[in-house]
């Protein structure tokens, strides 16, 4: 387990260092959570605010112009998430289980379909959606985010299934289990941990989306949170205690996910990522 | 493998004939996923690809073969964006590696508590880059923002700067901001990587009178190799493609100074609406990409050789 091995007085460095660098890469968050506390008149006086105040998330919640992307991200995220899994389980079963040639065809093509550059993807998508009047809707932001989460997603499956044993299925195969029956009704209530993985996973990219959002929305039907943020800095007027809190009202859905389900989620990042 | 078939007392069956169930089951559980990725990755981007060698003039649309590319390689703005794009991936990806693999390091130490510390150090990841572009644009504003606050107030007003408002300084200042953003996701993956190296080759370092040094230049390093080239080379791809970042940040600016590839083809298509040109200018991103993705190949091969 140890990389560099060290005893006693050393683990106390360890920890000095450990905590010294966490403090340095949390300070922006720690400035965000000031800046959107601070009440206008003490703003950028000092470091830490005499005073503090709601207001500014009060204010920011009043905004229709933040509620309502904000709504549309928790739509378009949660049927995103759904889509995905629907599609990325029993992908990544047949990707898992079945010793099929094509498979291998197949994961490489997950793993090209991971870093094609969206900027070229857009190209194509825009007079598609235009031509098939899907602009500004949240189909088109669905469809779209599906396929940023759905090589990822499947990936995630994949070896998440392949860590769990056969042993079970086969038996249930002699009690005369079809393979449909066998990924319903015994492999997937087991792998709910990594269905968990995959579907926070999802919600998380499609909740970060900002292209896609930026190209397809033209009005608050669909626009996203991320895409309402950036339009609130070109407004007349930049009140930074009020950006700040709409930034961090902005992550936080994602940080009470993270809270929440760190164990799964880490899991399966890592096992999306790297295998 | 053979598939039991549900039924009882079936006839035995040719073998090819179960084979063929089995794949046809194979094809019933990926084809959907892999349907949708053909449809809306795969063929989108090859028709992309293909308006970059055609032209439309007055309703007519004819082939003109590589003229957009030759158009790009003549364009100074396209090489201006090629730099900014390798600079700013290039130092963004060595930034993610540096704080990803010192933060692996101390978390594969014994600690207590490592689930918190590792959630912990995990946050930046969790905030949408718009959000954190929006930070960043306050940390560095020029006259209250956070940085030239803190430079004034220990002495250095000389090194105060419009960060993001000075040509040859808004990229490295979008470059750390990209770096703070996403290191987190290198930190886990070389955790990983750190983990599974077994004890035994530790020990076998301590045993030969090897120290902390001779341990992490003899263990660890050949081991995490072939998971560092290639987590490098994913963060690397979409590093490549990003966007969000620059365009909030700095629409590439000032001048095209902090310009990369992914902003240049979005603005040569929104903005100026020559998509045609947009599709060369991403066609040549795929190059890049292409090039880079052969030098991985040939560097994991040698990495994986020396891991074993």
């Amino acid at each position: 387990m140890k990389a560099i091995s060290a005893a006693g007085r050393a683990n106390l460095l360890t920890y000095i260092v450990l905590v010294g660098g966490i403090a340095i890469v949390l300070l922006p968050i720690f400035y965000m959570i000031v800046v959107a506390l601070t009440p206008r008149d003490l703003l950028f006086q000092s470091i830490i605010p005499e005073r503090v105040t709601y207001q500014n998330i009060l204010t920011v919640l009043s905004r229709p112009d933040i509620t309502l992307p904000f709504r549309n991200s928790f739509g378009i995220s949660t049927l995103t998430a759904f889509l995905t899994l629907l599609l990325a389980a029993p992908a990544g079963y047949g990707l898992s289980r079945y010793r099929v040639g094509a498979s291998g065809v197949v994961i490489v093509l997950l793993l090209f379909s991971q870093v094609i550059p969206m900027e070229i993807l857009v190209l194509s998508y825009f007079p598609f959606l235009k031509a098939a009047a899907l602009m500004d809707t949240w189909t088109a932001l669905i469809l779209l985010d599906t396929t940023l989460t759905l090589p990822f997603c499947t990936l995630i499956l994949k070896s998440m299934f392949d860590g769990i044993p056969q042993d079970i299925e086969q038996a249930a195969r002699i009690d005369g289990c079809s393979s449909l029956q066998c990924f319903l009704k015994v492999t997937l209530p087991l792998s709910w941990g990594g269905l968990l993985a995959a579907f926070v996973f999802a919600f998380l990219m499609a909740w970060q989306d900002f292209l896609y959002g930026l190209t397809f929305t033209a009005t608050l039907a669909a626009r996203p949170v991320t895409v309402a943020l950036n339009l609130l800095i070109g407004h007349y007027v930049v009140s930074w205690e009020e950006l700040m809190a709409a930034s961090f009202m902005a992550a936080l859905p994602l940080l009470v996910i993270f809270a929440l389900f760190q164990g799964h989620f880490i899991r399966g990042m890592i096992a999306g990522g790297v295998k | 493998m053979t598939m039991v078939l549900p039924g009882v007392s079936a006839p035995v069956k040719p073998r090819l004939d179960s084979r063929t169930v089995y794949r046809i089951e194979w094809a019933l559980f990926v084809l959907p996923a892999l349907g949708y990725v053909i449809v809306s990755g795969v063929i989108p981007l090859i028709a992309a690809l293909a308006t970059g060698f055609f032209q439309t003039r007055r309703g007519v649309t004819e082939f003109v073969g590589f003229r957009h590319y030759e158009w790009a390689l003549a364009e100074p703005a396209f090489w201006n964006a090629t730099v900014n794009s390798f600079l700013f991936t290039g130092f963004t990806v060595l930034g993610h590696l540096l704080i990803g693999l010192g933060f692996a390091l101390l978390l594969n130490q014994k600690i207590r508590a490592l689930p918190f510390w590792r959630g912990v150090q995990f946050a930046p990841w969790l905030f949408p880059p718009a959000a954190v572009s929006i930070l960043w644009v306050l940390i560095y504003q020029d006259q209250f923002g956070a940085l030239n606050s803190f430079l004034r107030s220990v002495g250095l007003s000389d090194w105060t700067v419009n960060w993001l408002g000075t040509p040859g300084v808004s990229l490295a200042a979008v470059t750390v901001a990209s770096i703070w953003n996403w290191y987190p996701f290198l930190t886990l993956t070389l955790l990983a990587a750190l983990q599974n190296i077994p004890e035994e080759f530790y020990e076998a370092i301590e045993i030969d009178g090897g120290g902390t040094f001779a341990k992490f230049r003899h263990v660890t390093v050949p081991h995490i190799l072939p998971v560092v080239l290639t987590i490098c080379v994913l963060d690397f791809f979409w590093t490549f493609r990003f966007f969000d970042m620059i365009w909030i940040m700095t629409r590439g600016g000032p001048g095209g100074s902090s310009e990369v590839l992914a902003t240049y083809t979005y603005k040569l298509a929104f903005q100026a609406f020559r998509f045609d040109r947009a599709a060369a200018v991403g066609g040549m991103m795929l190059v890049f990409m292409a090039i880079l993705a052969a030098i991985y190949l040939v560097a994991y091969r040698w990495a994986d050789d020396r891991a074993r």
